[in-house]
């Protein structure tokens, strides 16, 4: 009698155990914490703002927190050091990196290695295999796009300039490494000299007044980066020598789009930042997921020339989408 | 003791097992039935809510669409008619007005008024104009020229007239006619409208946590806005805008773009605009989820509790035939000390008390054969010592000494034959059951030995039936009852008596009478003659009878035995019945 009491007692007391355990149960939501991937760009650029803007679309749509943050100049690598090192500190999951120097930032991305926060180096690439993915533009063969559309500019003979921005910046080399190949077995496209003209255009304006006024005649200038292309449009524009001496750039600045228009730039090569933005976020995210990723995701380079800038399709290319 | 206990409870082909197996199988089928059933309609019902919602949403956002571009359709016909009001072209008064106008509105980003060769008229705002405009070459420009007095929407581009800017936008422009320095001609009217209204509205929409809606051009399918304009620009995202054409409005589910997707269509009237809504199924899925592990929780539940009950349920009704039948081992082993206590009066309970009956009913009957058996080996053992009974021996041959004392050799020589022919039929071999003749000559033999102790106080006479002859009787019946005859009938009486001995076949049944003419016995000790002697002794007469009685029904059954008639001075009758056996019949 006393037993059945005992066993009647203990099964309720099992049966209410199991209710509650039920109710905890319904009770613990899906409140994950966010992960947190962190954005170094180079600066806070027209190109870096449209980076942010993919990165922000890939943040949403796959639920981490993105951090923006950038040093002040494209030069500055030593910031770019420190805002790796903080951001680490404070716990980010991910780290996506647009370094600003090819070999210096790779202590910082091996010490993320060694934490376990995933690093996705885009736009340039990082002298080191502890990135989990590369994703930007192919430089060298935007380069050799650069010189092929050069060459069909000027008619299949010529002397150029190239004027990239600053010396020993890799994407710029990889660009002039491409146009030099291109042109390697073409004696008729003579490369008659190489400068560089820093990162404001009034230098580059300054720098190509220099190079046009030593040589013979010029038919044509390579510009690699988006300031060395408005230094060299305004100069252009001012010895009124458009369409005289051929443009080709590199990106779309809105600068460089107005000289595009104005048939000052006559070509030039973009990139796409967007894709760069959203697709590196995208590559963290996955990696941080422990999927495999890709070692390099290429994001396309295009030619644009002043014919073909508002065709829809490259309309949706060269003005990032702003209200 | 514990682990024993657990292994009987959970004997597989127990019955308790049975029944707890089988409760719990069918509890669990109905509660999975159910849940499949919840689950299914659940689902259904998720889905066309989910439907319903988006179309509601939808359309909410299509009406606000369409009263938005009902404004901005007033705005050009303000602008209009400010225009067509206006005598001369361009006048300050006007471009006043139209400033107002143009800065009162912030999706405003164009004004202007072109000629029909493309050429500015006026125009907000009023900077350079770029070269290389390709304007009369522009969609908005062309469809105008083609389309007059028709007010027609573009599809969304980039700006690129004024210096300055590069915006995105929508153009609003019609052809209309106009007096310029006092003539007539054709000019195109152009608003540009920015996409800051429809992505506010377009933003408001929520469809679940990623749902969202974009808007497509009726005629082309070109998508006008989309909240991830550049994923789709940058082709990282794709939409299956076909399919969204061939609705005007409506629902249906979509996995074009490898995710389950439900897209809900809703046509602008007067654009040709349509929006398309996306929400995710996977958040329908997630409450899904929700419910699956809700159902999986309650499974659970009822299966632990059903699992208790049944197993308590079970042990209940097969635990009291588990007593049962570990009580009918103990019967099997011989243990018939055994009483089960019934508790309930229910089927096993009834049980147990047929069993309880059995139990007891098979007890006695064993005390009653091993009671039985004791009396039949002290009968025989008695009927042995009858055989020899010493002290008639003794009497004998004392009477033999005095007869041949007294020189009567005839006498001595009868009683020595005499006696020599009692011991022969009383050994008889050893058998028990002998001829009723043997029996006769045996009791004759008695009787003459009685008769000359006695010295003629009696005479006898044995009479008997030939059939009787055959039949078979046990041995030493007769000669208990005579020497009581002889003893308490003749002996104490003061005249002769007489003897008298009979065998009949009575009906098939043998009856073998003794009969005295002596004193008789008394009724209340008639009474007690045949009953069970008392232990302790006291009545020390008629054990004899008794004792014959007792072979006689225990051999042949209760309807055998003595039967006993006597009356106070007139004798006694002691008739034995037996049946009447046969040598051939005796196996």
């Amino acid at each position: 009698m006393k037993s059945r009491v005992l066993r009647m007692a203990v099964l309720i007391l099992f049966c209410c155990a199991l209710a509650a355990c039920a109710r905890q149960g319904e009770i613990r939501t899906v409140a994950e914490s966010q992960k947190q991937i962190v954005l170094i760009a180079q600066s806070n650029g027209e190109f870096w703002s449209t980076v942010k803007m993919g990165a922000e679309a890939a943040a949403k749509e796959f639920d981490v927190k993105l951090t923006f943050d950038a040093p002040a100049d494209e030069t500055d690598t030593k910031t770019q050091i420190e805002l790796v090192n903080k951001y680490l500190a404070y716990g980010a999951d991910g780290l996506v990196l647009a370094a600003n120097d090819y070999k210096k930032l790779s202590p910082s991305v091996a010490k993320a290695d060694r934490l376990g926060v995933p690093v996705v180096a885009i736009e340039s690439d990082i002298d080191t295999g502890k990135v989990r993915s590369f994703v930007g533009t192919d430089n060298y063969q935007a380069g050799r796009q650069a010189a092929g559309k050069m060459k069909e500019l000027v008619g299949k003979r010529g002397r150029f300039l190239i004027l990239g921005s600053a010396a020993g910046t890799r994407n710029v080399d990889r660009r002039e490494q491409g146009i030099r190949d291109e042109w390697a077995n073409d004696p008729a496209m003579q490369v008659v000299a190489t400068a560089q003209c820093g990162l404001s255009s009034a230098s580059c304006s300054r720098k190509t007044q220099e190079l046009l006024t030593g040589q013979e005649r010029i038919d044509g200038i390579l510009a690699l980066s988006s300031s060395a292309a408005t230094g060299a449009a305004v100069q252009i524009q001012k010895m009124k020598l458009a369409g005289q001496i051929k443009l080709v750039a590199f990106d779309n600045s809105p600068d460089e789009l107005e000289w595009l228009q104005e048939g000052i730039i006559q070509a030039t090569v973009i990139q796409n930042p967007f894709s760069m933005g959203y697709l590196g976020v995208k590559t963290a995210v996955e990696s941080l997921d422990g999927k495999s990723v890709e070692k390099r995701i290429d994001t396309g380079a295009k030619v644009i020339d002043a014919q073909s800038m508002f065709w829809s399709d490259n309309q949706k290319m060269l003005f990032p989408f702003v209200q | 003791m514990r682990g024993m206990r657990f292994r009987r409870l959970y004997r597989f082909k127990s019955m308790q097992f049975l029944i707890a197996a089988s409760f719990t199988a069918m509890t669990v089928l109905v509660v999975l039935f159910v849940s499949a059933v919840l689950y299914d309609k659940f689902n259904r019902t998720a889905e066309k809510n989910t439907s319903l919602n988006n179309q509601q949403v939808i359309y909410q956002v299509a009406a606000n669409l369409e009263y938005y571009i009902r404004s901005m359709t007033t705005v050009f016909s303000a602008v209009e008619q400010k225009i067509s009001d206006s005598r001369e072209l361009p006048n300050t008064a006007l471009s006043d007005q139209l400033d107002t106008i143009f800065h009162s509105r912030e999706d405003l980003v164009t004004i202007a008024l072109f000629t029909e060769s493309g050429q500015r008229i006026t125009s907000l705002p009023s900077s350079d104009m770029r070269s290389n405009t390709h304007l009369a070459a522009q969609n908005w420009f062309r469809s105008t020229v083609e389309n007059p007095n028709h007010l027609s929407f573009s599809v969304p581009h980039v700006q690129n007239l004024f210096k300055g800017q590069y915006k995105w936008v929508v153009s609003m422009s019609k052809s209309i006619k106009l007096t310029v320095g006092g003539q007539e001609t054709n000019a195109v009217l152009l608003v540009d409208v920015n996409f800051k209204m429809i992505d506010d509205l377009s933003r408001s929409v929520k469809l679940g946590q990623k749902g969202y809606a974009y808007i497509i051009d009726e005629s082309a399918g070109n998508i006008i806005y989309h909240p991830q304009q550049q994923l789709i620009y940058a082709g990282l995202k794709y939409e299956n805008v076909e399919q969204a054409l061939k609705y005007t409005y409506g629902s249906y589910l979509d996995d074009s773009t490898g995710v389950n997707r439900m897209i809900t269509v809703q046509t602008v009237n007067n654009v040709g605009w349509k929006i398309v809504g996306v929400s995710y199924m996977d958040e329908i899925v997630t409450t899904r989820k929700e419910i699956t592990s809700f159902l999986i929780w309650l499974l659970a539940f009822v299966l632990a509790f059903v699992l208790l009950i049944t197993w308590y349920m079970s042990a209940k009704i097969s635990q009291p035939i588990q007593r049962l039948e570990k009580s009918m081992q103990q019967v099997e082993r011989g243990n018939f000390n055994i009483h089960i206590p019934i508790r309930r009066d229910d089927e096993v309970g009834r049980l147990s008390r047929r069993f309880n009956l059995m139990v007891t009913r098979i007890r006695e009957l064993m005390n009653q054969i091993i009671h039985e058996q004791e009396a039949k080996r002290k009968s025989e053992l008695e009927v042995l010592q009858s055989q020899i009974h010493p002290h008639f021996l003794y009497n004998t041959l004392n009477s033999v000494v005095r007869l041949a004392g007294t020189g009567k050799n005839e006498d001595v020589i009868t009683m020595i034959t005499s006696l020599s022919k009692f011991f022969r039929i009383s050994l008889s071999k050893g058998r028990h059951v002998i001829p009723v003749a043997d029996e006769l000559e045996h009791i004759r033999n008695y009787l003459i030995i009685q008769k000359m102790r006695y010295k003629n106080k009696f005479e006898f006479a044995i009479h008997a039936e030939e059939e009787a002859l055959d039949c078979l009787t046990l041995k030493l019946v007769l000669q208990p009852i005579v020497e009581n005859a002889i003893y308490h009938g003749i002996e104490p009486g003061a005249d002769e008596g007489l003897i008298t001995i009979s065998a009949t076949v009575i009906d098939g049944k043998l009856r073998l009478r003794v009969q005295d003419d002596g004193l008789g016995i008394g009724p209340d000790q008639l009474a007690v003659l045949l009953s069970d002697p008392s232990p302790d002794g006291q009545r020390q007469t008629g054990i004899g009878l008794h004792n014959v009685n007792e072979r006689i029904r225990l051999q042949f059954g209760d309807e055998f035995g003595l039967q006993i008639k006597s009356e106070r001075e007139a004798g006694t009758t002691v008739d034995v019945w037996l049946p009447c056996l046969r040598e051939e019949e005796r196996t």
